[in-house]
């Protein structure tokens, strides 16, 4: 490929190649093998709501659904900010990546600072993870899910280190690729999760 | 150079007698899943007269099971100091540590059942108190394993050629088990639903990746002992 070739040339040289996932194959058993286990939670989730309706629709209008809606919002430009370093490392000539990781970090660490704001409040308000089977699962399925933002951000670090080298090699660019994957999968979850356990349910 | 393929193989193939040996105490016992930790202190006392040669049969076997998880580890360790190379081995030293952790969390409930079925006439609210120690640690006690599990795929997938050793794939593996393994962490909260010590998160998902990870870890293992490159790389010094 000519190294002065656009993106929108390289996107295209790529479209008459063979088919091609993000990252490499063997991380999709990771996406996926953790999307079975959220699945297993939703399932679980939806089953209790059934058996205790009333207990669940009064612990989901305790809910702040602001915090839900800011987080999701988070969450979704963070996943553009990484997706345009993604595209920056690609392009030829190669742009910098390493300010849109730093972006994406800053929304992680906001994500995690207004989880933690949201937890205060609610523990000070007595709502805790022994008080009833409402909030055994909202703070199991969103601790749970703080746990892949953590591990995230921690992956970030590393990809915008990587992405500040004056060289990347085409390792290099697996493993942005591969990064940018599994923040997505944190992204993807968390738009499953405030749905699920802020909105949907007895109006 | 010696490679002592025969030991390596034996200490690995220590997996699949520790997966059926585990597997039978716990049926033996009839703890599959696990006595309910809402069961009232009379309930407990009585399942253990009820049920008390079955139950000291179930904790030998399941020290012993356990125990052969050493070797195991041992065979782990081999492997991921190849990939570490001569010089220090601190990935195969870790998971070789936590590995201790892992046999002691399944050692220490073992000698517990034995002593809950040790002396019948014991008063009910001792027994439950035992009970409760024993599963703390046997579904509760999960940082040692997590550790291992991730250690082994982070040697997996960070490490220049590691490939030659472990297949990709089997790094990530290691990951999604570790994930796994979370819902076991918070036993100490609940007497009963999912996140309890007898259920789908804390136990029976807890199970199926804890042994699942030692049978896809057996299998990857044994094809790395055996595989021809095994020849020319790997660690001088044990």
């Amino acid at each position: 490929m000519n190294m002065h070739a656009t993106d929108a040339e390289a996107i295209a040289a790529r479209g008459t190649a063979a088919p091609r996932v993000p990252g490499e194959n063997s991380l999709w058993l990771l996406i996926l093998g953790d999307m079975v286990i959220y699945a297993i939670m939703f399932l679980v989730f939806a089953y209790s709501y059934q058996q205790q309706p009333d207990t669940f629709a009064a612990g989901q209008a305790l809910l702040n659904k602001s915090f839900g809606f800011i987080n999701t919002l988070l969450l979704l430009t963070s996943s553009w900010f990484v997706a345009k370093g993604v595209r920056s490392i690609r392009r030829q000539p190669r742009l910098d990546a390493s300010h849109w990781l730093l972006l994406a970090l800053v929304c992680g660490g906001a994500f995690v600072v207004s989880k933690v704001v949201e937890y205060s409040l609610k523990i000070n308000a007595g709502m805790v993870l022994t008080s009833n089977d409402f909030f055994m699962y909202y703070y199991m399925i969103t601790a749970f899910h703080l746990i892949h933002v953590l591990i995230g951000m921690t992956v970030l670090v590393f990809m915008w280190r990587t992405a500040r080298q004056p060289q990347v090699s085409a390792d290099d660019v697996r493993f942005l690729e591969s990064g940018a994957t599994f923040w997505h999968l944190v992204d993807l979850l968390w738009i499953m999760i405030f749905p699920l356990i802020y909105l949907l349910g007895r109006t | 150079m010696q490679r002592n393929i025969t030991a390596q193989l034996i200490c690995v193939h220590a997996a699949l007698a520790m997966a059926v040996l585990m597997g039978v105490a716990l049926l033996l016992a009839g703890w599959v899943p696990p006595p309910s930790p809402a069961m009232s202190a009379l309930e407990t006392a009585q399942m253990y007269t009820g049920g008390g040669n079955k139950i000291r049969f179930a904790a030998l076997l399941m020290m012993l099971g356990a125990t052969l998880f050493w070797p195991f580890a041992v065979a782990i360790s081999i492997q991921m100091k190849r990939i570490e190379g001569p010089v220090s081995q601190p990935l195969a030293g870790v998971q070789m540590a936590c590995a201790t952790g892992t046999v002691m969390a399944i050692i220490i409930p073992s000698a517990l059942w034995l002593v809950c079925a040790f002396r019948p006439e014991r008063s009910a609210e001792v027994v439950q108190a035992l009970n409760d120690l024993s599963w703390m640690f046997f579904i509760g006690a999960v940082p040692p394993a997590l550790i291992q599990v991730l250690v082994v795929g982070l040697c997996a997938l960070y490490r220049q050629g590691a490939e030659e050793v472990f297949p990709r794939w089997y790094g990530f593996f290691c990951l999604w088990t570790a994930t796994g393994f979370v819902g076991g962490e918070t036993v100490g909260f609940f007497h009963t639903g999912p996140f309890a010590w007898n259920g789908i998160f804390a136990f029976w998902m807890a199970a199926v990746f804890f042994f699942g990870w030692i049978l896809v870890t057996w299998w990857v293992v044994m094809h790395a002992i055996r595989s021809p490159a095994a020849e020319t790389s790997g660690a001088v010094s044990l």
